[in-house]
Protein backbone atom coordinates (compact mmCIF):
# COMPACT_ATOMS: atom_id res chain seq x y z
CA UNK A 1 0.00 0.00 0.00
CA UNK A 2 2.72 2.41 0.86
CA UNK A 3 4.41 1.83 -2.36
CA UNK A 4 1.44 2.18 -4.07
CA UNK A 5 0.64 5.65 -2.52
CA UNK A 6 4.40 6.93 -3.20
CA UNK A 7 3.69 5.81 -6.92
CA UNK A 8 0.23 7.57 -7.42
CA UNK A 9 2.04 10.73 -6.06
CA UNK A 10 4.73 10.26 -8.64
CA UNK A 11 2.83 9.59 -11.01
CA UNK A 12 0.67 12.41 -10.66
CA UNK A 13 2.68 15.22 -9.39
CA UNK A 14 5.16 14.77 -12.25
CA UNK A 15 1.91 14.53 -14.97
CA UNK A 16 0.47 17.54 -13.36
CA UNK A 17 3.74 19.54 -12.57
CA UNK A 18 2.93 19.55 -9.12
CA UNK A 19 5.16 17.88 -6.21
CA UNK A 20 4.77 14.59 -5.01
CA UNK A 21 4.73 16.03 -1.07
CA UNK A 22 1.04 17.78 -1.45
CA UNK A 23 0.11 14.19 -2.16
CA UNK A 24 1.81 11.65 0.15
CA UNK A 25 1.29 13.82 3.03
CA UNK A 26 -2.43 13.45 2.86
CA UNK A 27 -2.36 9.77 1.71
CA UNK A 28 -0.26 8.31 3.97
CA UNK A 29 -2.12 10.29 7.04
CA UNK A 30 -5.49 9.70 5.92
CA UNK A 31 -5.35 6.55 4.03
CA UNK A 32 -2.46 4.68 5.68
CA UNK A 33 -3.37 6.28 9.00
CA UNK A 34 0.08 7.30 9.77
CA UNK A 35 1.17 10.15 12.06
CA UNK A 36 1.88 13.22 10.36
CA UNK A 37 5.25 13.81 11.59
CA UNK A 38 6.20 10.26 10.00
CA UNK A 39 4.53 11.11 6.57
CA UNK A 40 5.90 14.24 6.69
CA UNK A 41 9.87 12.87 6.80
CA UNK A 42 8.74 10.41 4.46
CA UNK A 43 7.42 12.72 2.02
CA UNK A 44 10.80 15.04 2.41
CA UNK A 45 13.08 11.74 1.41
CA UNK A 46 10.88 10.83 -1.39
CA UNK A 47 11.09 14.33 -2.76
CA UNK A 48 14.69 14.26 -2.77
CA UNK A 49 14.21 11.53 -5.14
CA UNK A 50 11.74 12.66 -7.24
CA UNK A 51 13.28 16.62 -7.74
CA UNK A 52 17.09 15.06 -8.31
CA UNK A 53 15.97 12.78 -10.60
CA UNK A 54 13.93 16.05 -12.48
CA UNK A 55 16.82 18.06 -11.51
CA UNK A 56 19.45 15.76 -13.70
CA UNK A 57 17.84 16.28 -16.84
CA UNK A 58 17.09 20.52 -16.04
CA UNK A 59 20.55 20.61 -15.27
CA UNK A 60 21.39 18.73 -18.20
CA UNK A 61 19.05 20.84 -20.89
CA UNK A 62 20.24 24.32 -18.89
CA UNK A 63 16.83 25.01 -17.58
CA UNK A 64 18.36 25.18 -14.27
CA UNK A 65 20.08 28.13 -13.93
CA UNK A 66 23.09 26.97 -10.73
CA UNK A 67 24.15 30.34 -10.03
CA UNK A 68 20.62 31.08 -8.77
CA UNK A 69 19.83 27.92 -7.44
CA UNK A 70 22.87 28.56 -4.90
CA UNK A 71 22.00 31.57 -4.17
CA UNK A 72 18.38 30.49 -3.37
CA UNK A 73 19.30 27.14 -1.41
CA UNK A 74 20.91 29.59 1.37
CA UNK A 75 18.03 30.96 1.93
CA UNK A 76 15.34 27.91 1.58
CA UNK A 77 17.99 25.60 3.76
CA UNK A 78 17.51 28.33 6.77
CA UNK A 79 13.64 28.43 5.91
CA UNK A 80 13.67 24.63 5.96
CA UNK A 81 15.90 23.69 8.68
CA UNK A 82 14.21 26.05 11.37
CA UNK A 83 10.19 25.01 10.81
CA UNK A 84 11.35 21.49 10.84
CA UNK A 85 12.53 22.50 14.17
CA UNK A 86 9.58 24.32 14.61
CA UNK A 87 7.28 21.11 13.38
CA UNK A 88 8.17 18.83 16.27
CA UNK A 89 7.04 20.95 18.54
CA UNK A 90 3.37 21.53 17.17
CA UNK A 91 0.93 18.57 17.49
CA UNK A 92 -0.76 16.67 14.62
CA UNK A 93 -3.90 18.86 15.00
CA UNK A 94 -2.51 21.93 14.44
CA UNK A 95 -0.48 20.15 11.44
CA UNK A 96 -3.04 18.31 10.16
CA UNK A 97 -4.92 22.08 9.91
CA UNK A 98 -2.03 24.16 8.27
CA UNK A 99 -1.81 21.36 5.88
CA UNK A 100 -5.29 21.51 5.35
CA UNK A 101 -5.36 25.58 4.50
CA UNK A 102 -1.82 25.15 1.91
CA UNK A 103 -3.90 21.99 0.23
CA UNK A 104 -6.84 24.91 -0.07
CA UNK A 105 -4.78 27.48 -1.71
CA UNK A 106 -2.88 24.82 -4.17
CA UNK A 107 -6.30 23.82 -5.24
CA UNK A 108 -7.48 27.29 -5.67
CA UNK A 109 -4.56 28.44 -7.65
CA UNK A 110 -4.82 24.74 -9.99
CA UNK A 111 -8.64 25.90 -10.90
CA UNK A 112 -7.20 29.44 -11.70
CA UNK A 113 -4.06 29.26 -12.63
CA UNK A 114 -3.33 31.32 -15.36
CA UNK A 115 -0.30 30.60 -17.54
CA UNK A 116 3.16 32.36 -17.18
CA UNK A 117 3.93 35.95 -17.45
CA UNK A 118 4.58 37.47 -20.54
CA UNK A 119 8.15 36.98 -21.14
CA UNK A 120 11.12 39.40 -22.23
CA UNK A 121 12.83 37.86 -24.40
CA UNK A 122 16.59 39.47 -24.56
CA UNK A 123 19.81 38.91 -26.81
CA UNK A 124 22.39 37.21 -24.92
CA UNK A 125 24.33 40.19 -24.83
CA UNK A 126 21.68 42.25 -23.33
CA UNK A 127 20.68 40.17 -20.96
CA UNK A 128 24.43 40.10 -19.19
CA UNK A 129 24.12 43.89 -19.21
CA UNK A 130 22.88 45.30 -15.99
CA UNK A 131 20.00 47.61 -15.78
CA UNK A 132 18.66 49.74 -13.01
CA UNK A 133 15.38 47.27 -12.21
CA UNK A 134 18.56 44.55 -11.83
CA UNK A 135 20.02 43.77 -8.33
CA UNK A 136 23.57 44.24 -7.38
CA UNK A 137 24.34 40.62 -7.93
CA UNK A 138 24.20 40.37 -12.03
CA UNK A 139 22.51 37.08 -12.76
CA UNK A 140 21.38 35.66 -15.91
CA UNK A 141 21.08 33.11 -18.03
CA UNK A 142 20.52 31.33 -21.50
CA UNK A 143 18.65 28.02 -22.75
CA UNK A 144 17.91 26.47 -26.13
CA UNK A 145 13.91 26.08 -26.13
CA UNK A 146 12.57 23.00 -28.68
CA UNK A 147 9.52 24.33 -28.36
CA UNK A 148 10.20 27.42 -29.49
CA UNK A 149 13.38 26.64 -31.85
CA UNK A 150 15.81 28.70 -30.61
CA UNK A 151 18.02 30.37 -27.71
CA UNK A 152 15.80 32.08 -24.86
CA UNK A 153 18.25 34.49 -22.60
CA UNK A 154 16.83 36.11 -19.75
CA UNK A 155 18.18 38.30 -16.81
CA UNK A 156 17.20 37.98 -13.08
CA UNK A 157 15.54 40.56 -11.38
CA UNK A 158 14.52 41.32 -7.79
CA UNK A 159 16.73 38.96 -6.04
CA UNK A 160 15.61 40.44 -2.49
CA UNK A 161 12.00 39.44 -3.29
CA UNK A 162 13.29 36.08 -4.45
CA UNK A 163 15.33 35.59 -1.49
CA UNK A 164 12.04 36.31 0.88
CA UNK A 165 9.95 34.23 -1.32
CA UNK A 166 12.83 31.26 -0.76
CA UNK A 167 12.85 31.16 2.72
CA UNK A 168 8.96 31.43 2.70
CA UNK A 169 9.33 27.75 0.64
CA UNK A 170 11.67 26.36 2.52
CA UNK A 171 9.78 27.09 5.72
CA UNK A 172 6.59 25.63 4.42
CA UNK A 173 9.02 22.86 2.96
CA UNK A 174 10.25 21.60 6.60
CA UNK A 175 6.96 22.33 8.33
CA UNK A 176 4.77 20.68 6.49
CA UNK A 177 7.20 18.02 4.05
CA UNK A 178 6.23 19.95 0.67
CA UNK A 179 8.81 20.86 -1.88
CA UNK A 180 7.87 24.78 -2.15
CA UNK A 181 7.95 24.71 -5.62
CA UNK A 182 4.16 25.84 -5.45
CA UNK A 183 5.69 29.32 -4.04
CA UNK A 184 9.33 29.26 -5.99
CA UNK A 185 8.19 28.85 -9.31
CA UNK A 186 5.60 31.80 -9.44
CA UNK A 187 7.92 33.83 -7.28
CA UNK A 188 10.62 33.74 -9.82
CA UNK A 189 8.17 33.56 -12.77
CA UNK A 190 6.30 37.16 -11.33
CA UNK A 191 8.76 38.83 -9.52
CA UNK A 192 12.13 37.53 -10.56
CA UNK A 193 10.68 37.68 -14.21
CA UNK A 194 12.61 34.15 -15.46
CA UNK A 195 10.80 32.41 -18.24
CA UNK A 196 8.40 29.52 -16.83
CA UNK A 197 10.86 26.62 -18.06
CA UNK A 198 13.68 28.16 -15.91
CA UNK A 199 11.60 28.78 -13.14
CA UNK A 200 10.69 25.05 -12.78
CA UNK A 201 14.56 24.16 -13.59
CA UNK A 202 16.10 26.05 -10.93
CA UNK A 203 13.20 25.18 -8.40
CA UNK A 204 13.81 21.22 -9.21
CA UNK A 205 16.92 21.99 -8.35
CA UNK A 206 17.11 24.27 -5.23
CA UNK A 207 13.76 21.66 -4.05
CA UNK A 208 16.40 18.39 -3.73
CA UNK A 209 18.77 20.66 -0.29
CA UNK A 210 15.42 22.28 0.90
CA UNK A 211 14.28 18.74 1.48
CA UNK A 212 17.13 17.24 2.49
CA UNK A 213 17.47 19.95 5.55
CA UNK A 214 13.58 19.21 6.59
CA UNK A 215 14.26 15.23 6.39
CA UNK A 216 17.99 15.69 8.53
CA UNK A 217 16.20 17.48 11.36
CA UNK A 218 13.24 14.82 11.33
CA UNK A 219 16.09 12.07 11.15
CA UNK A 220 17.28 13.43 14.36
CA UNK A 221 13.76 13.29 16.28
CA UNK A 222 13.74 9.79 14.80
CA UNK A 223 10.72 10.05 12.52
CA UNK A 224 12.56 8.46 9.22
CA UNK A 225 11.24 4.33 9.43
CA UNK A 226 12.72 2.79 6.85
CA UNK A 227 9.44 0.22 6.42
CA UNK A 228 7.48 3.66 5.81
CA UNK A 229 10.80 5.56 3.63
CA UNK A 230 11.62 2.73 1.38
CA UNK A 231 8.09 1.47 -0.51
CA UNK A 232 6.97 5.54 -0.77
CA UNK A 233 10.75 6.15 -2.86
CA UNK A 234 10.81 3.59 -4.85
CA UNK A 235 6.89 4.07 -5.93
CA UNK A 236 7.49 7.82 -6.18
CA UNK A 237 10.64 7.38 -8.03
CA UNK A 238 8.86 4.92 -10.68
CA UNK A 239 5.52 6.75 -10.69
CA UNK A 240 7.87 10.10 -11.69
CA UNK A 241 9.35 7.94 -14.23
CA UNK A 242 6.14 7.23 -16.02
CA UNK A 243 4.39 10.24 -15.58
CA UNK A 244 7.56 12.71 -17.05
CA UNK A 245 6.46 10.04 -20.26
CA UNK A 246 2.37 10.44 -19.53
CA UNK A 247 2.96 14.66 -18.98
CA UNK A 248 3.20 15.71 -22.96
CA UNK A 249 -0.21 14.21 -23.95
CA UNK A 250 -1.73 14.73 -20.36
CA UNK A 251 -5.49 16.93 -20.70
CA UNK A 252 -3.73 19.78 -18.81
CA UNK A 253 -6.67 21.99 -18.29
CA UNK A 254 -9.48 18.80 -16.93
CA UNK A 255 -6.74 16.99 -15.62
CA UNK A 256 -5.95 19.89 -13.27
CA UNK A 257 -9.26 21.21 -12.06
CA UNK A 258 -10.43 17.63 -11.59
CA UNK A 259 -7.44 17.48 -9.34
CA UNK A 260 -8.27 20.32 -7.66
CA UNK A 261 -11.64 18.77 -6.68
CA UNK A 262 -9.55 15.87 -5.31
CA UNK A 263 -7.21 18.20 -3.28
CA UNK A 264 -10.44 20.46 -1.80
CA UNK A 265 -12.20 17.22 -0.53
CA UNK A 266 -8.96 16.03 0.84
CA UNK A 267 -8.62 19.11 2.82
CA UNK A 268 -12.07 18.97 4.18
CA UNK A 269 -11.32 15.40 5.65
CA UNK A 270 -7.79 16.31 7.15
CA UNK A 271 -9.47 19.10 8.67
CA UNK A 272 -12.34 16.90 9.80
CA UNK A 273 -9.94 14.21 11.47
CA UNK A 274 -7.52 17.11 12.97
CA UNK A 275 -10.70 18.73 14.80
CA UNK A 276 -12.97 15.02 15.64
CA UNK A 277 -10.26 12.57 16.23
CA UNK A 278 -7.16 13.69 15.88
CA UNK A 279 -4.84 12.72 13.17
CA UNK B 1 32.64 23.41 -24.87
CA UNK B 2 32.46 26.16 -22.09
CA UNK B 3 33.33 25.32 -18.89
CA UNK B 4 30.11 26.14 -17.49
CA UNK B 5 28.67 23.35 -19.97
CA UNK B 6 31.42 20.82 -18.57
CA UNK B 7 29.87 21.51 -14.93
CA UNK B 8 26.57 21.19 -16.17
CA UNK B 9 27.05 17.90 -17.69
CA UNK B 10 28.90 16.38 -15.01
CA UNK B 11 26.49 17.67 -12.50
CA UNK B 12 23.39 15.75 -14.27
CA UNK B 13 25.36 12.74 -14.80
CA UNK B 14 26.35 12.49 -11.13
CA UNK B 15 22.52 13.20 -9.60
CA UNK B 16 21.29 10.60 -12.00
CA UNK B 17 23.72 7.67 -11.05
CA UNK B 18 23.36 8.74 -7.06
CA UNK B 19 19.80 8.74 -7.41
CA UNK B 20 19.73 5.13 -8.66
CA UNK B 21 22.27 3.88 -6.84
CA UNK B 22 20.45 5.24 -3.77
CA UNK B 23 16.72 3.77 -4.74
CA UNK B 24 18.87 0.30 -5.94
CA UNK B 25 19.54 0.10 -2.28
CA UNK B 26 16.40 0.86 -1.12
CA UNK B 27 15.01 -2.13 -3.28
CA UNK B 28 17.76 -4.34 -2.21
CA UNK B 29 17.08 -3.74 1.67
CA UNK B 30 13.56 -3.90 0.88
CA UNK B 31 13.79 -7.48 -1.08
CA UNK B 32 15.51 -8.81 1.70
CA UNK B 33 13.83 -7.53 4.28
CA UNK B 34 10.92 -9.53 2.67
CA UNK B 35 13.44 -12.82 2.12
CA UNK B 36 14.26 -12.80 5.81
CA UNK B 37 11.10 -11.66 7.04
CA UNK B 38 12.36 -8.69 9.25
CA UNK B 39 10.27 -7.07 11.69
CA UNK B 40 11.59 -3.17 11.51
CA UNK B 41 10.06 -2.60 15.21
CA UNK B 42 11.30 0.49 16.41
CA UNK B 43 14.63 1.04 14.05
CA UNK B 44 14.59 3.84 13.18
CA UNK B 45 17.07 5.74 10.25
CA UNK B 46 19.87 7.67 11.52
CA UNK B 47 23.68 7.93 10.88
CA UNK B 48 24.49 6.68 14.40
CA UNK B 49 21.95 4.01 13.85
CA UNK B 50 24.51 2.76 10.87
CA UNK B 51 27.38 2.81 12.62
CA UNK B 52 26.01 0.88 15.56
CA UNK B 53 25.24 -1.87 13.15
CA UNK B 54 21.40 -3.34 12.91
CA UNK B 55 19.86 -5.98 11.07
CA UNK B 56 21.46 -6.13 7.54
CA UNK B 57 18.65 -5.08 5.15
CA UNK B 58 17.50 -2.02 7.90
CA UNK B 59 21.06 -0.99 7.63
CA UNK B 60 20.89 -0.96 3.53
CA UNK B 61 17.98 0.65 3.63
CA UNK B 62 19.43 3.36 5.68
CA UNK B 63 22.30 3.71 3.64
CA UNK B 64 20.48 4.00 0.38
CA UNK B 65 17.96 6.82 2.57
CA UNK B 66 21.70 8.80 3.16
CA UNK B 67 22.97 8.71 -0.10
CA UNK B 68 19.50 10.07 -1.32
CA UNK B 69 19.59 12.59 1.05
CA UNK B 70 23.26 13.81 0.36
CA UNK B 71 22.66 13.39 -3.52
CA UNK B 72 21.73 17.19 -3.94
CA UNK B 73 24.91 18.58 -2.54
CA UNK B 74 26.66 17.02 -5.47
CA UNK B 75 25.66 19.97 -6.84
CA UNK B 76 27.08 22.38 -4.09
CA UNK B 77 30.46 20.29 -4.50
CA UNK B 78 30.74 20.53 -8.26
CA UNK B 79 29.34 23.93 -7.99
CA UNK B 80 32.23 24.98 -5.46
CA UNK B 81 34.80 23.55 -6.99
CA UNK B 82 33.77 25.37 -10.36
CA UNK B 83 33.68 28.44 -8.61
CA UNK B 84 36.54 28.09 -6.83
CA UNK B 85 38.36 27.57 -10.26
CA UNK B 86 36.71 30.65 -11.38
CA UNK B 87 37.57 32.76 -8.38
CA UNK B 88 33.68 33.50 -8.03
CA UNK B 89 34.16 34.27 -4.26
CA UNK B 90 30.36 35.03 -3.57
CA UNK B 91 29.51 31.68 -4.86
CA UNK B 92 31.87 30.08 -3.47
CA UNK B 93 31.31 31.36 -0.16
CA UNK B 94 27.57 30.30 -0.39
CA UNK B 95 28.34 26.87 -1.25
CA UNK B 96 30.82 26.56 2.00
CA UNK B 97 28.12 28.24 3.99
CA UNK B 98 25.30 25.73 2.69
CA UNK B 99 27.84 22.52 3.02
CA UNK B 100 29.02 23.69 6.94
CA UNK B 101 25.03 23.65 7.61
CA UNK B 102 24.61 20.36 6.31
CA UNK B 103 27.26 18.65 7.94
CA UNK B 104 26.50 20.57 10.91
CA UNK B 105 23.18 18.85 11.00
CA UNK B 106 24.44 15.41 10.53
CA UNK B 107 26.56 15.54 12.99
CA UNK B 108 24.42 17.26 15.52
CA UNK B 109 23.92 14.40 17.82
CA UNK B 110 26.26 11.86 17.02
Amino acid sequence: MLGGIGFVAGLVGSTLGIGGGILIVPMLTVLAHLPIHVAIASSLVSIVATSTTAAATYVKNRFANIRLGILLEAATLVGAISCAFLAAYLSSQVLGILFAALLFYVGCDMMVRRRGMQEEVLSQEDAKTPDNAGSRIPLYGSFYDPSLGEVVSYRVRRLPHGLGAGLLAGGLSGLLGIGGGVIQVPAMNRLMQMPIKAAIGTSSFIMGITALGGALVYCLHGYVYPVVVAPVVIGAFLGALLGSKLAPKAKGIVLRRLFAVIIFVTAVVMIARAVSVGL
Amino acid sequence: MDKDSRLYNWLSLGLRIAVCVAVGLLVLGSVLCGIRGIEPDSFVISLQGILDGGPAPLTIIAVGVFVLLFTPLLGIILGGVAFALAKEKLYLAISIAILGLVIGLVFARM
